[in-house]
């Protein structure tokens, strides 16, 4: 079969592709390294596949790689590093909503394109959007939990940023280099994949709080 | 798992698509992928190409006219969650889309294609079906407009011919009053198939009469059934319990469940009479839309 040239642009980094027209996204992904993005159940059950495609959750094993030519896609590992977590990853360890693991990619993938939309969403909320993704260990309870911690502390930082002089804010943001709103944010290294997902957030909610923000918010706190 | 072997064909235009469809064999249209994908992992299913239409402009959006509400066929479960023109003229199909699947699946789950795929347990078909909606399909040879009802074959069974793709499903704007309700009981909570599915829109006017009154069923026949009988019983008859009774008992003749799942009659009928209560009773409250 002729192959099917695919460009994705994963956390941020630039991969040209040429790829048999059978495979996934999720297995595109996992072959590029990206290995933080589980293989579950390959059926659209589990979600523990899940990544952000252009903003929208999405099981990974239900795309096929081409389909998402072109496309933004952020996983778990591109949301933060193990020195500067996403504030929803350090929610998830703060509260324990982790046993075994395999289940946490997905589960913060859901609940990231969840506090995009509904930043102070319900336990209901929560649940629905959360529907997609099984969890075998936590009974979810926990998970919950640190859904709502997440949702407070980035209201929080929310807060702090609105609460800055505008010259200091402007500062601040220039102080993340790449991170600058704008900014071009093209350079493949750990620290600009957050820009990625950054890039995104502006284009749906002009005011939502960008990943390069949140460290200088964190100085703030 | 890997997949089958398949060749990709990705039309710009729809015309380009259609010319795919009636000349290229085996070619089969892929939106959200969410049951091909799976079926083609089991090996159910191979398509020799597989055609690339969620791209295809003439497939997207949800309109409203003087008259109607058209949905294109690659609209996303999760987009007619969020559609105003829905939740305005038609909740008895976003109450359906809300137990659909689970979150992820209603991203890439498309209505076109759950209308196509045709499984007994399809969640927009009974909602549709209430709405008197008709499915449009498109080839090299024209247009037809087709009701859903007669679209829906059998199981996984639709009129559609090969070189037709599924373009739009329409449906008139149901009347001011006119009340739906939507339940679906499955084994769990959220991403579960449908054991049974109720839909119903109920209309009245001030007397507390029935107008019009339409019920349908998923999960429990091989495929998306009216209740017509049960129907043409409440209609011009008072709200009253015993009639609603009455209606739905007559839903339980309509469906036919396999051997062994005989208890999905009853289930018809208590969620049939739940449902239409429900209903009745907002319509004495003036009635939401559809």
């Amino acid at each position: 079969m002729p192959k099917k040239k695919t460009a994705l642009r994963v956390n941020g980094r630039q991969h040209e592709l040429a790829l048999d027209p059978n495979v996934s996204l999720l297995q595109a992904l996992r072959d590029l390294g990206y290995t933080d993005v589980k293989n579950g159940c390959e059926i659209g059950e589990c979600g523990a596949c899940a990544v952000l495609l252009n903003g929208t959750a999405v099981n990974s094993c239900m795309v096929l790689a081409w389909q998402a030519n072109g496309a933004e896609i952020v996983t778990n590992a591109g949301l933060g590093t193990l020195d500067k977590p996403h504030p929803i990853q350090e929610a998830f360890a703060d509260v324990g909503a982790v046993q075994c693991g395999y289940c946490t990619p997905g589960m913060i993938i859901s609940t990231k394109a969840l506090l995009d939309r509904n930043p102070n969403p319900s336990e209901a909320e929560i649940r629905e959007a959360l529907s997609g993704n099984l969890c075998r260990c936590t009974g979810y309870g926990q998970i919950i939990e640190a859904v709502q911690l997440a949702a407070s502390r980035l209201q929080a930082e929310r807060l702090a940023v609105a609460a800055m002089p505008t010259a200091s804010l402007t500062r601040e943001c220039g102080d993340g280099g790449s991170h600058s709103p704008g900014g071009s944010g093209a350079v493949a290294t750990p620290q600009a994949s957050l820009t990625g997902e950054r890039g995104h957030d502006g284009s749906r909610s002009p005011s939502g709080l960008s990943t390069g923000d949140r460290g200088s918010e964190r100085g703030q706190r | 798992m890997s997949l089958p072997q398949f060749e990709v064909q990705q039309p710009q235009t729809l015309g380009e698509a259609l010319k795919i469809l009636s000349e290229v064999k085996g070619a089969e249209p892929i939106a959200g992928g969410t049951n091909l994908m799976v079926d083609m992992r089991a090996g159910t299913h191979q398509p020799r190409v597989v055609v690339d239409v969620a791209a295809l402009r003439d497939l997207h959006g949800i309109e409203v006219t003087d008259t109607e509400v058209i949905i294109g066929a690659a609209t996303t479960i999760a987009e007619m969650l969020e559609s105003p023109i829905l939740a305005k003229h038609a909740t008895v199909l976003v109450k359906a889309c809300s137990s659909f699947a689970n979150a992820l699946i209603r991203n890439r789950a498309t209505v076109g294609g759950n209308l196509v795929t045709a499984a007994p347990c399809s969640d927009t078909a009974p909602a549709l079906l209430t709405l008197d909606a008709e499915v449009k399909l498109a080839s090299v040879r024209g247009m037809r407009r087709v009701p859903l009802e007669k679209f829906l074959v059998n199981a996984f069974s639709t009129i559609r011919r090969s070189d037709e793709l599924l373009v739009s499903v329409r449906f008139r704007i149901p009347s001011a009053t006119a009340t739906g309700a939507f339940r679906k009981m499955g084994l769990r909570k959220v991403s579960c198939m449908a054991k049974v599915d109720v839909a119903v829109l109920l209309d009245g006017d001030t007397t507390g009469r029935c107008t019009s009154a339409r019920i349908a069923l998923a999960a429990a026949s091989p495929v998306a059934v009216r209740a017509r009988a049960a129907e043409a019983a409440l209609v011009g008859k008072a709200l009253t319990p015993e009639a609603i009774a009455a209606a739905a008992a007559l839903a339980a003749k309509a469906a036919a469940p396999r051997a062994g799942s005989e208890y999905k009659l009853r289930v018809v009928e208590a969620l049939v009479r739940r449902l239409l209560a429900e209903a009745a009773l907002a319509l004495t409250r003036g009635g939401s839309n559809a």
